[in-house]
């Protein structure tokens, strides 16, 4: 019987994966492709191996975390568990080929569910001296402005920071007191709020570079993820970028300032979750050169971890097929695909009404939109080389120099017991 | 002399790297591992000398190892990712290289055995660093042993900083003895001994010391033509011009002689305006003797012997003679020391021994009573040796006379005194540097009032021939002086391819070693080379000129230059 169904997968044309493949519940690239979204290219470009570019990708930007619990609180004879988070943003330059860094922001943060708690016990007090993050935003200039390395800053975890809410998804959701019963909920929600402070942060050291540095017009700031994901956030950074976005109507609010922000930012994706639907083969051509299916996709559309927005060109592209079938555990085409997020402003005039949802790019070749983009792509796949040793499927779609940053930030994160020890409740 | 207590104040130079504190590289109070900034051409290399700077406190290390290593783990992923493995790639981003370097501590002001207490920056040596290790030596105590490297650019004097030797454990009487170590002809071991020699002197000048130095020639023209030196600084120049250009073929190795003689002149040591006096031991129709100014001949009578050196001479070092000869031919030279007719000599000894061979014992005894019975194969033994040894012995021996001219106490002076060895044979060439020796410890053991010299110091290559390792009765007078040697003020510098070679004794006794580019396998033998640590592991690497000197007072080895000998480099047609 079962030579009979190997007969029957051998004539639908099956090929054997590689016998170390792991199982699914162990696959590293599980979280991988799997948002399925219907849209077209809107191109498809076919760049050499072997390119150079007079782009210049000139800073990478990338932020780690580390979020321990501190303890256990009793009220009501509930077990409360609390935090403390080191939080680190940083940039490094590219200089005559080398990297050195340029920027370190870090802020450690105290988490307690407080709202949720005082509904329990509305005796129970803030905590004090510490600097409080809410919803009232600023957090990037609070942060800014702490030059001490010590624990700082609190904030409620019970109480989301972002008021924004998309088809009834909240990013955070209020902690009810009835909910702190479930530990895990207040571990997700730490968890959570961590996410939400880095990208924070994120948005604050892009803007500082931004402001700070004469950025010729061919430099760019690579930024480790969606390109658009940490606007939402805005608000909460500082007053200046909260007129950037129009939450209510998630559009661009301030033009201008867009895109004097996002014409020198790309975002470098490496685990991409959302899948075009039609035209994503083209990248798995096995031409001489690279084939870059070109979208742009009319909305945001969210994926675990990631997230394609309007106004943004998204270039999916096998950064390194020449190592397809090298590394084992990943055997699914779609894991190999990074993506390049490309801001409308970093390949359209100042003029242009890039911010309209109608607006499209002229792709066709020879125009100025085509050859910008492609100058970014070129400076995309010369950066291709070397690779990080980092996980087997980081290895096929991350960038080295925004791995190098991950460690020389990953490198200032204390180390837990340290953390704990800040905050001696024994 | 005790050191101050405060610190110089820490010139801001820029820190290079800083301590490291990890779980895989924990700091110890001896040694501790320091990163270095990812970039090429820092100047750091095994034997760099490093400063650390904490808080109110100071840091002296020297690299005794070093790893650069990177994020990445497989040697799949450096091929991966230089574009598939080609080698033409050009990144745009070059992979970060992280460098480690492991310090052993050589100096610590306050004097702590704790590790590090912070991640204190680390930065090249300066001057006033290396005062500071060199301080514990007294001014009137030291001996320049070389110069260690703190700056970039080799043809700057002020590139080299001196390093010091304590007089007292080189030349006695805390220690004494040196051993230096390196294959022939790279390692540049009699060049070194000779330059220690100009620096012995100089101490000796400036100190009211009596000193001589024995240099013995033991090939080609090492010590030879020491006299023949440069008028002034401009022909020295000259002469390592074209050494450098003719014979080296490198204008930058020239460029750093130069640079190690104006330091080593600002030191002292200035053969040129205050050239050595140099005295030369030859023997008649020695074919170098345009090498020498003026030289004493030398020759040895059977008188002029100890037995021990006339053993040395008549067996090989590898073999073990019978006791029964060894007996024989001490009980004949006590008979031949009392008995003046016929007068004694190598040719009596040959005669006495041929007759008893060929007479009975009774009758032996009755012609020579005093020596005894003895079997016939120990007489023929001895006898046959004593004819090889003279057949080939024809530079130095003198068979018909019991004394002639042997090399004495009395005859040599202070300064530089050469005694050739090149050309004799092995068996001369042990019972001359035998007999020399024991000349010399009997001459340093009369009163000081008795004597023109307060301290001898011997040179000595190939020191595995009159000292090997293995059992031979050959060595044990030299091994009985170097024993003795910090108390006589008799010190022993000697020199051979394999420390390993020597005997234990011998080389115990050197309290200080030198090593020069060494053989790899030899050098890997810990028993020997262990107090070289990691620094062994660039031994073999070694330029000519360059040595790893071991000294008691110092912690660790350092890695030392010294300027080739000014008399080797003068142009051949001169």
């Amino acid at each position: 019987m079962q030579a009979e169904l190997a007969e029957y997968l051998r004539s639908l044309g099956a090929v054997p994966v590689p016998s170390d493949v792991p199982s699914e519940e162990a696959s590293p690239d599980f979280s991988t492709g799997v948002t399925p979204y219907s849209v077209e290219p809107l191109a498809e470009l076919c760049l050499p191996e072997v390119t150079d570019s007079e782009v210049n990708l000139r800073f990478f930007l990338d932020g780690v975390q580390r979020t321990v619990p501190l303890g256990l609180l009793s009220v009501k004879n509930l077990s409360i568990p609390v935090y403390i988070a080191h939080l680190i943003v940083g940039v490094m330059e590219r200089k005559d080929r080398v990297l050195t860094p340029f920027m370190l922001r870090e802020a450690l943060v105290f988490y307690i569910p407080l709202e949720a708690m005082r509904n329990l016990d509305p005796s129970i007090g803030e905590p004090p001296y510490l600097h409080k993050f809410d919803q009232r935003g600023n957090i990037y200039d609070a942060i800014r402005t702490v030059r001490m390395r010590g624990l700082s800053f609190w904030t409620d975890i019970s109480i989301p920071l972002s008021l924004r809410e998309k088809r009834g998804k909240k990013e955070e959701t209020i902690l009810g007191s009835s909910e702190l019963s479930a530990i895990g909920a207040v571990r997700c929600a730490a968890r959570t709020r961590s996410k939400v402070l880095l990208r924070v942060m994120e948005l604050g050291v892009l803007w500082e570079v931004i402001s700070n540095v004469m950025l010729g017009k061919n430099d760019f700031i690579v930024i480790d993820g969606p390109v658009f994901l940490p606007l939402k956030y805005a608000r909460l950074a500082n007053n200046r970028l909260a007129t950037l976005i129009d939450f209510s109507w998630e559009k661009i609010a301030d033009v201008n300032k867009a895109y004097s922000f996002y014409s020198h930012v790309i975002g470098a994706v490496k685990n991409v979750s959302v899948i075009p639907t039609q035209g994503l083969t083209l990248a798995f051509s096995q031409g001489p050169g690279i084939t870059i299916p070109i979208y742009l996709f009319s909305e945001t559309v969210e994926g675990a971890d990631d997230e394609v927005s309007s106004h943004t060109i998204s270039a999916f592209i096998r950064l390194r097929r020449e190592l397809s079938g090298e590394i084992s555990p990943i055997w699914s085409p779609t894991s190999e695909l990074s993506r390049i997020d490309i801001p409308l402003p970093a390949i359209v005039d100042e003029n242009e009404p890039w911010y309209i949802p109608d607006f499209r790019p002229d792709l066709s070749v020879g125009s100025h939109h085509r050859q910008r983009l492609e100058a970014i792509l070129r400076a995309a796949i010369r950066d291709r080389w070397p690779i990080p040793e980092t996980t087997p499927h980081r290895m096929l779609t991350e960038y080295y120099c925004i791995a190098e940053t991950e460690n020389w930030l990953r490198s200032h994160l204390l180390p837990e017991q340290e953390l704990r020890s800040m905050v001696p409740i024994r | 002399m005790q050191p101050p207590n405060t610190l110089p104040e820490v010139p801001p130079y820029p820190y290079i790297g800083r301590v490291i504190f990890s779980q895989d590289r924990p700091a110890k109070p001896n040694e501790f591992w320091c990163w270095l900034r990812d970039a090429p051409n820092l100047n750091v290399q095994l034997g760099s000398l490093l400063s650390v700077d904490g808080e109110n406190e100071r840091i002296i290390g020297i690299v005794v190892d070093m790893e650069y290593s990177s994020t990445v783990q497989r040697a799949t992923t450096e091929f991966y990712g230089s574009s598939y493995g080609d080698p033409q790639l050009q990144p745009a981003t070059r992979p970060t290289i992280i460098r480690l370097c492991k310090l052993r501590v050589m100096f610590r002001r306050p004097f702590l055995s704790t590790p590090p207490e912070g991640r204190w920056g680390v930065r090249h040596v300066n001057q006033e660093d290396l005062d500071l290790i060199m301080q514990h030596i007294p001014k009137e105590r030291r001996i320049l042993g070389g110069f260690v490297r703190v700056g970039v650019n080799e043809d700057d004097p002020r590139s080299w900083h001196p390093v010091y030797l304590h007089a007292d454990f080189l030349l006695g009487p805390e220690g004494a003895h040196m051993n230096i170590t390196g294959v022939t002809g790279l390692a540049t071991k009699t060049s070194y001994a000779l330059f220690l020699s100009y620096c012995i002197m100089k101490w000796a000048e400036e100190n009211s010391q009596r000193v001589a130095i024995v240099l013995f020639n033991v090939k080609r023209w090492d010590f030879l033509a020491l006299h023949r030196l440069p008028r002034k600084w401009e022909d020295a120049e000259q002469w390592i011009d074209s050494w450098a250009r003719d014979r080296i073929g490198s204008r930058v190795i020239g460029e750093r002689v130069k640079a190690l003689w104006k330091r080593a002149m600002e030191h002292g040591i200035d053969i040129i305006s205050s050239p050595p006096n140099v005295k030369y031991f030859t023997y008649q129709e020695d074919s170098d003797l345009s090498f020498m100014s003026r030289p004493e001949y030398i020759k040895y009578g059977i008188l002029d012997l100890s037995k021990d050196e006339l053993v040395a001479a008549l067996y090989r070092p590898d073999e073990e003679p019978a006791e029964q000869q060894i007996n024989l031919i001490s009980v004949y030279l006590d008979f031949l020391r009392d008995s003046a007719r016929p007068p004694p000599s190598f040719n009596r000894m040959i005669n006495d021994l041929n007759f008893l061979l060929t007479k009975k014992s009774i009758t032996v005894t009755k012609s020579i009573p005093e020596i005894g019975q003895w079997d016939e194969r120990t007489i023929g033994a001895v006898r046959r040796r004593l004819s090889g040894f003279l057949s080939r012995a024809t530079h130095i021996i003198e068979r018909d006379h019991p004394n002639a001219h042997p090399v004495t106490f009395g005859s040599l002076k202070e300064g530089l005194n050469v005694i050739q060895l090149n050309r004799l044979d092995d068996r001369e060439k042990r019972l001359l540097v035998n007999a020399v020796i024991r000349e010399i410890s009997k001459g340093l053991e009369l009163e000081s009032s008795q004597r023109h010299l307060d301290r001898v110091v011997i040179v000595i290559d190939e020191l595995n021939k009159y000292a090997p390792k293995r059992w031979s009765p050959i060595k044990e007078q030299i091994v009985d002086v170097v024993a003795r040697g910090r108390d006589l003020r008799l010190s022993l510098i000697g020199a051979q391819q394999f420390a390993s070679e020597i005997d234990g004794e011998v080389l115990g006794n050197s309290s200080t070693r030198v090593v020069g580019r060494s053989d790899p396998n030899e050098i890997r033998d810990v028993g020997v080379y262990g107090y070289l640590g990691t620094l062994r592991d660039i031994a073999p690497y070694l330029e000519k000129g360059q040595m790893i000197l071991y000294h008691p007072v110092h912690p660790a080895p350092f890695l030392i230059w010294f300027p080739t000998p000014l008399h080797e480099m003068k142009p051949l047609t001169s």
